[in-house]
């Protein structure tokens, strides 16, 4: 660790001296702004779709993933801790049905298709964006629940930007980035380096008189670097090369009900990637290729284990799109993956061969678009059932759009589903399933006071539900496509945003609703059958509100996850329980020179609460961060 | 419309008192000595983020509770409960995750002390009229474990013996302590006087189950599982004295656990490929398992050596919900069927 945290210092000061600059122009002060929608996201429109609002990227450039996800609408976190694993339940989906995209490409592993949230720093990315519903047609496996996209938009400017932050808990961290933009090509660097203690007090409930202790073992220490160079080849042909790596290296803490806990997790990941654009009046493509090669650690003395599972994968794409006459557009998306993995835990190292081929016609309208695809996978050579799906949006007037879809989805059993020792099944089939969602947007203007609604219901319906269980006969747990999960529910989006002057003021308030159940199960699992799945609240309220004047903003953020069922006959669970976080920030402008003071109160009224049972989480904490940018250098 | 309303507000406010009301009548009182004797089932609970439990079964009336430390305590028992024994008015429950040995007042179940630092404690056994308990302890996984030598008055541990790989069984027999070491082939026998070890005695792979047997002790050995990459066929192996025997099972697909005594006395049962055999004895050089008692499998199986005490065999389910209890009658019909709490992997009769 040390070596790898001395090379984040050696590379961030290699780039320090380079220019000024600042990071990009979405956090730019005045006006709300909306992140760009990527191209990938364009190939199968959401109904629902959430970014990051510019004024929390602001306040908080240190965040991960897991940090902003938290706080919409329709994701539910089962976070281990600050810094511990997170991961996600989208519209009731399991922590494996949700695709991760670094433009368009999956970063999904093959072991465990298990994102962590908590390993993607906001701040390598200029554009994140989360999908909610089945995107599997055009992202593949997995993404049933939702896709969280990530990406890099060409820069215009040549800028810099730097940040030192620390937070309670001894919790540091800096970060810079440069970008230097010539007519033809320009280069980007994006550094992080963070790290904390976590030794936040809590109330030991699984102790007599619930004393007061502290977390143990729980040190995290992550560096990240993201480069990318670009080159403008000819006027309408565009060549990136980007190359991130990233270290992540935690103790894992001993939950309320342990002793103690030895266990430490190392996770890196090198990440190449390569495309060339085209865009033409009538016709455009893209190539892309990209190759990662990732590691995960896991060591601890007390259960003598030490175990490295490695996997790499060699991604490419190759996306047309042909406009026709009559506003109508064919498109063709061919997809390939080959994996290779090893771990102690397969017999001998694994590989896997995916091939994808996404025909697609899309007719616009003046008042309507309707779009439809269809995926082929072979998968070793395998056709995975053709998951086709159609989308249509509908204007009625200028203030109503009704957008409907549905779509097959699917999901492929991991390599651990298939390997594992003892215990993998080579005979699994894909989860696979149906959904459906219809929702409406209307947007409205009142003596001053914009509105934007979003309204939708989903149904969504899961077979083949891929379930380890042990195996009586074999005397090891085994997976088994034993069940099958229904979800339905519907999600509410409403923003609100006035401007008063110098003054502005915007909120969002979201609900969800969401009704994930057991349909069939397995042999001795009638009582399981009709009830929510765990760790799924139902009812999930999110708020938040932005006051900005001049150069200075307030920010509160406002969260309620319903009752959570912990066992899967729903005889246990955890309360509900709301948290808020205030935001505070203020700018000091010279020329191109700009100076950013952010400052935040986190679990404003100290709510002692567990997203994960007996997993403690930090009570009221705080964080200041100081941010230099230097703009069009 | 207007006195429907008022007529709906004074039933909510009628129902919300009667709420009230119940919430604020007195707590039932424990009788005394509630926990005396009884059939203790012990719920692992859910692997890391949970806590184990203690279903009780009144053997009389056949009335349940559950999770009967939480409800004396008022709080949790702790992650991954292994195994319970009890010593004159105290119950002492093996928390494994938690490192420690909890020790409850066996007349409301009230925790009285703990044991802590323990490592990776798993299988309790007290040896009788000594006051002393024995605690097997995983210390890691792949290295040496030992045994806890605990004085249950004081509540202290008093010496630690160094045994072997994984030590996951254990039992007193004829004024000696044997332990299994389950990721060997190796038991040790230990002098419950002094706490030294006698001898280290070659069984079978893997032995995971005792059964005492007159003068003799009987060793379930479950065999080298496939994923080990040589596979290994269970055996019982027979302690008797200096000498010991032992006798395989026909094939190394067959992996037997869950050793217990036969209510007749002289066979004994256990499990292999999801259904109960008996064995009559002495046992025969080959084992042919043929015409199974019960024709299923359980997570945990064992006799109450009570006189005329059932047969109990547990279903942990998925792991993630409750689990059930079987109880069998001595001709092994069905009898009933119980609720417990997650992951029921031990009982402990008294």
């Amino acid at each position: 660790m040390k070596k790898r945290s001395g090379f984040f210092i050696y590379a961030l000061s290699c780039v320090l001296p380079v220019a000024a600059q600042q990071r990009d122009t979405t956090v730019q002060l005045a006006p709300v702004q909306v992140e760009a929608v990527l191209p990938p996201v364009q190939r199968q429109p959401a109904l629902f779709t959430y970014t990051p609002d510019s004024l929390l990227l602001r306040a908080l450039p240190a965040a991960s993933v897991a940090d902003w996800l938290q706080w919409q609408g329709a994701v539910s976190l089962r976070s281990y801790g600050p810094a511990g694993l997170a991961t996600v339940s989208v519209r009731g989906s399991s922590s494996q049905q949700n695709a991760v995209l670094w433009d368009g490409l999956s970063l999904l592993s093959p072991l465990n298709s298990t994102p962590d949230f908590n390993l993607l720093p906001l701040w390598l990315f200029s554009d994140v964006q989360l999908q909610t519903g089945s995107a599997s047609t055009d992202f593949g496996s997995g993404a049933i629940g939702g896709a969280l996209h990530l990406g890099q938009s060409v820069p215009q400017h040549s800028n810099l930007s730097a940040f030192v932050e620390g937070r309670s808990f001894s919790d540091r961290s800096a970060g810079l980035a440069y970008t230097h933009r010539a007519k033809k090509w320009w280069y980007s660097v994006r550094g992080l380096y963070r790290q904390a203690q976590n030794d936040f007090p809590f109330l030991n409930t699984a102790k007599f008189g619930a004393p007061e202790e502290r977390l143990s073992h729980a040190a995290t220490r992550m560096g990240a670097l993201l480069q990318e160079v670009g080159w403008q080849v000819a006027p309408r042909h565009r060549l990136k090369l980007r190359w991130w790596y990233q270290a992540y290296d935690r103790q894992l803490p001993p939950s309320m009900t342990e002793a103690l806990s030895t266990a430490a997790q190392a996770d890196s990941a090198n990440r190449l990637f390569l495309s060339w654009d085209f865009q033409g009046n009538k016709r455009s493509f893209s190539l892309k290729a990209a190759y990662l090669n990732e590691l995960n650690h896991y060591a601890d003395v007390r259960t003598n284990l030490d175990e490295r599972h490695r996997f790499e994968a060699l991604l490419q794409e190759f996306n047309l799109q042909q406009t026709f006459a009559g506003n109508q557009q064919g498109a063709l998306l061919v997809q390939q993956a080959f994996y290779r993995a090893t771990s102690p835990n397969y017999d001998l190292g694994v590989q896997q061969q995916r091939l994808a081929v996404v025909p697609g016609w899309r007719i616009n309208r003046k008042q309507f678009s309707t779009q439809a695809r269809l995926r082929a996978e072979w998968v070793d050579g395998q056709l995975v059932p053709l998951t086709p799906s159609l989308q249509h949006e509908q204007r009625l007037g200028k203030d109503y759009e009704i957008h409907a879809a549905v779509a097959r989805n699917y999901r492929l059993p991991t390599l651990n589903d298939l390997y594992w020792r003892p215990g993998g099944n080579v005979d699994l089939k894909p989860e696979l399933g149906w959904s459906s969602e219809l929702a409406l947007h209307k947007k409205a203007q009142y003596k001053g006071h914009a509105f934007a609604l979003r309204s939708g219901v989903f149904f969504t319906e899961v077979d083949n539900w891929i379930i380890w269980l042990p195996n009586p006969q074999l005397g090891f747990w085994s997976p088994r496509n034993v069940r099958s999960v229904r979800s339905w529910g519907f999600e509410q989006q409403l923003n609100w945003s006035k401007s008063l002057g110098k003054l502005q003021l915007r909120a969002t308030a979201d609900y969800a609703y969401v009704h994930t159940t057991n349909q069939q199960v397995g042999a001795g699992e009638a009582d399981i059958r009709g009830k929510q799945l765990i760790y799924v609240p139902r009812h999930q309220v999110r708020g938040r509100a932005f006051l900005q004047y001049e150069q200075h903003f307030v920010g509160w953020q406002f969260g309620y996850n319903g009752l959570r069922y912990t066992s899967t006959d729903n005889n246990s669970f955890l309360p509900g329980y709301e948290q808020s976080s205030l935001l505070f920030g203020s700018d000091i402008r010279f020329k191109k020179h700009l100076l950013r003071l952010n400052a935040g109160i986190h679990n404003l009224f100290n709510t002692q609460f567990q997203a994960v049972a007996w997993r403690p989480m930090p009570g009221r904490h705080f964080h200041l961060n100081l941010t230099y940018h230097l703009n069009k250098i | 419309m207007k006195h429907n309303f008022i007529f709906r507000g004074l039933s909510l406010l009628a129902f919300v008192m009667l709420m009230q009301s119940c919430k604020d009548e007195p707590p039932v009182p424990t009788p005394p000595n509630a926990y005396g004797t009884g059939v203790f089932v012990i719920n692992e609970g859910p692997f890391q983020n949970g806590t184990g439990t203690v279903t009780f079964i009144n053997r009389s009336t056949s009335g349940v509770q559950q999770d009967v430390f939480q409800q004396a305590n008022g709080r949790p028992l702790g992650n991954i409960a292994q195994s319970m024994a009890s010593f004159g008015t105290q119950g002492l429950l093996v928390v494994n995750n938690a490192n420690k040995v909890e020790v409850v007042d066996l007349k409301d179940f009230k925790s009285v002390g703990s044991i802590e630092g323990l490592g990776l404690p798993s299988k309790i056994v007290v040896a009788a009229n000594t006051g002393k308990a024995y605690v097997t302890e995983w210390v890691s996984f792949g290295s040496p474990g030992r045994v806890a030598v605990i004085d249950i008055i004081s509540r202290t541990v008093i010496k630690s013996i160094p045994v072997g790989d994984f030590p996951n069984a254990i039992t007193f027999h004829n004024n000696r302590i044997y332990v299994a070491n389950s990721n060997e082939n190796t038991v040790v026998e230990i002098n419950a006087s002094v706490d030294t070890v006698l001898r280290t005695i070659t069984v079978g792979d893997r032995p995971n189950g005792f059964v005492s047997q007159g003068n003799n002790l009987l060793v379930l050995c479950g065999g080298n599982p496939s994923w080990t990459g040589s596979e290994t066929a269970g055996a019982i192996a027979t302690i008797s004295g200096a000498q010991t025997s032992i006798a395989s099972f026909p094939a190394a697909t067959f992996h037997p656990s869950n050793f217990t005594s036969h209510p007749s006395g002289n066979a004994v049962l256990y499990e292999v490929n999801g259904a109960v055999y008996s064995q009559s004895l002495p046992v025969p050089a080959s084992i042919v398992p043929a015409n199974p008692v019960i024709n299923r499998g359980f997570y945990h199986f064992s006799l109450d050596p009570t006189a005329d005490g059932l047969l109990y065999g547990t279903d942990a389910g998925d792991f993630a919900s409750n689990g059930w209890i079987f109880r069998y009658e001595r001709n092994f019909a069905l009898k009933d069927s119980i609720r417990a709490g997650i992951a029921p992997g031990y009982i402990h009769y008294r």
